[in-house]
Order: C-alpha cells, then structure tokens, then sequence
C-alpha cells in the first residue's frame, strides 16, 4: 500500500475511465488507484476493474459528493495520508497530479486545488460558467478573506485531516461539493493553497452542469453557504 | 350547524380513529406518529361537538365566513404534515447514503479478501450445491 490513493468517482463513464486511469499510470508514482463507481448502468466498474485498479461500487446511484466520500471513508479505513481527488471523465490532466501532491507534502497546506486560472488568466471556458466561477470567488473573499481563483475545480489533493474530516456523515455535500465546502473548511482553519492545472473539454457525453440547471445549482450553492455562516455564528455563540 | 352535518362528522371522526386504531393493531404505523393522528380525530370530535368553537374563533380574528377558517386550519395541517413528512425523507435519504457507502465499502473487502483466499466463482457454486444436498439438519 502507497501514502496517497487516487479517488475517481466515475457514473457512466466507460468510454473515458481506461484512458484516465492510463495516463495516471502513466505518470509512475507511487499511488494507488480508487474508482467509485456510483451505481453506472454501462459497464464502467468491470472496465474499471479489467484497468487494474481496485473499484468500490455503490448499489445504486448517490451523487458526486457521496461517491467522493465513499472513496475519503475508504482511505479514512485504510490510512492513507493524501489522497487526491480525479474526475473520471478525462477533463482533468494527470499531469498536474506530481505538483498537488508536492504542495500538498512539503507545503503544510490541507487542501491543495488545481486552478485552471493560476497562471493562466485567459483560459477560455463558457461565459455562464466564467460569471459562476467569478462570483464565487469573490464571495468567498468577502466571507473567508481568501482568494481562491477556482473555487469550483474538482481536482483536489487533501491530507488526512482535511479527508477524515469529509468522510464524517454530515460533514460532505451528497450532490455537488463546491464553494460551500470551501469555505466552511476556511472557517474551520483548513489552509487551502493552489497550483497551475491544465483541464480538457470532456473527452465524451454530457456534463453535469447544464441550463437551468446551473442556474438553480447557484442557487442551492447560496442557501448552503448561508447555511454554514449561519451555523457557524450560531456555535460560536454557543460556545 | 344542522343535527345532520353534526352526524356526518362525528361519524367520520370515528372512522378516523378506527383506521389509524387498525394501522396501529397491525404495526403499519408507529405508536409515536399515531399521536398526531389521533391528535386530529380529537379535534373532529370536538368539532362536531361543539360547532360553536369555530364562529367564536372566526369572530376573534376577524374572519366574516366562519367556515373559510375551518379550510384555512385544514390547509395548514396538511402543509406542515408535508413539511413533516419532507424532514423525515431527509433523515431517511442521509441514512440510506450512508448505508449505500457502507455497504459498497464492506462489498469490496469482501471480494479482496476472497481474491486472496483463492475463492473463485465455481467455489461458489459448489457450495451452493451442497447446501441442497446431505443437509437435512432441519427436516
């Protein structure tokens, strides 16, 4: 067993898991590989599994968030001390996982993300997605005095005690972990730092956030992080 | 408020308690959420014992049409048992979340363990098959 395990939450994602978990391999580090298979209808936990890697596979369908914690349970279980978190759907770049883990190791920080605009202010993404992103830095600045340039990325590489605290029930969004996680974790004390990291356009079908959808995914993302300022003030007055 | 009217809601009241009495009997409900339940065939006794009630409390908010408040107290029972029922979802969904990761978890320790123990598929059946056979243990 490795220091560091990989966790790729993966929900239909035959046709882009081999070449994902490939050019993980690839990279030749010292890693192990999870990929949570969250309940798929196609055969990605037998793809997965023909890949060589071990796969932990939900019964039915939970979430992002959920099959994310699945794989911080699994690694709170086994005692790992970093794990980095990888989507499977081939728009993240194994490349930039040496950097995390080094930022992450030499650097004390809890959290460690991959920040497509870190030293690379002109990537060019949707405007709708541009607006999200800028909006949720800035609030994330006025409420927790940091600046995170992608607040919405979901390459992360975390140590134990920022994992263990995640993989704890209510503590991890079922759906889609994001600014609110961030920010509770900066109210927690968690340092969150940042490297420079490549993402791709989805290699093949549909991705999460679309239409209406985001719109109301801002939404909920807001009666979240309210949630947590609220919580936040109500325990301090407590204690 | 007619004898009639008066009748007919006392009689559905009683109806009431003997369906949720019934539930209870066979275990279908729980004796602690029977309570609000019975807690509701109360009121439609009283209800129908005492009309009155409901144009001395229309009178005191300021209601003209005494029987708009009897609507106006059924709409907000049935809104806060959905908001109750929507809590209980909650509570149910985060259990099962944590049930789903648990049992996933346990599932792939288990065939880990059975990869290293050598324990293969044809074992499987042959342990399946010999669970018919030579065990009449129970018989």
């Amino acid at each position: 067993m490795n220091d560091t395990l990989i966790i790729m939450p993966a929900f239909n994602e035959e046709k882009n898991i081999p070449g994902v978990i490939k050019s993980i391999k690839n990279l030749d580090l010292p890693l192990d590989i999870l990929v949570v298979n969250d309940g798929s209808r196609d055969n990605t936990g037998k793809i997965a599994s023909a890949e060589g890697v071990d796969v932990i596979s939900h019964p039915c369908n939970l979430g992002y968030g959920a099959a994310l914690q699945t794989g911080f349970k699994y690694a709170e279980m086994r005692g790992y001390k970093y794990v980095v978190q990888f989507d499977s759907d081939g728009q993240h770049c194994a490349a930039d996982i040496p950097s995390i883990l080094d930022v992450l190791k030499n650097r004390k920080f809890d959290i460690v993300i991959g920040s497509r605009f870190l030293g690379n202010p002109n990537y060019s993404i949707r405007l709708s997605k541009r607006i999200a992103i800028k909006f949720f830095r800035i609030l994330i600045r006025i409420l927790a005095g940091s600046d995170i340039t992608d607040p919405t990325s979901g390459l992360k590489g975390l140590n134990a005690r920022a994992f263990r605290y995640h993989s704890s029930d209510q503590n991890y969004p079922q759906d889609f972990p994001d600014a609110d996680v961030l920010i509770k974790m900066l109210y927690l004390k968690y340092c969150i730092g940042e490297v420079p990291a490549h993402m791709m356009d989805r290699q093949s079908g549909k991705s999460m956030h679309s239409g209406l959808k985001s719109v109301l995914y801002i939404f909920k993302m807001m009666i979240s992080i309210f949630m947590i300022i609220l919580r936040g003030n109500l325990s301090k007055e407590v204690s | 408020m007619n004898i009639q009217l008066r009748l007919f809601i006392f009689v559905c009241g009683i109806m009431f308690s003997l369906i949720v009495l019934n539930l209870l009997i066979k275990k279908r409900i729980s004796e602690k959420n029977s309570l609000v339940w019975f807690g509701l065939s109360l009121c439609i006794f009283i209800l129908s014992a005492f009309p009155s009630i409901v144009d001395s409390a229309a009178t005191l908010l300021g209601i003209d049409y005494p029987p708009t408040l009897l609507f106006l107290m059924s709409i907000l029972v049935v809104i806060f048992m959905s908001l109750n029922h929507y809590i209980q979802l909650s509570v149910l969904n985060s259990r099962l979340k944590e049930m789903t990761q648990q049992v996933a978890i346990i599932n792939f320790r288990l065939k880990s363990i059975e990869n290293r123990l050598g324990y293969s598929e044809a074992l499987d059946e042959d342990i399946n098959n010999n669970i018919g056979k030579g065990n009449d243990g129970y018989e």
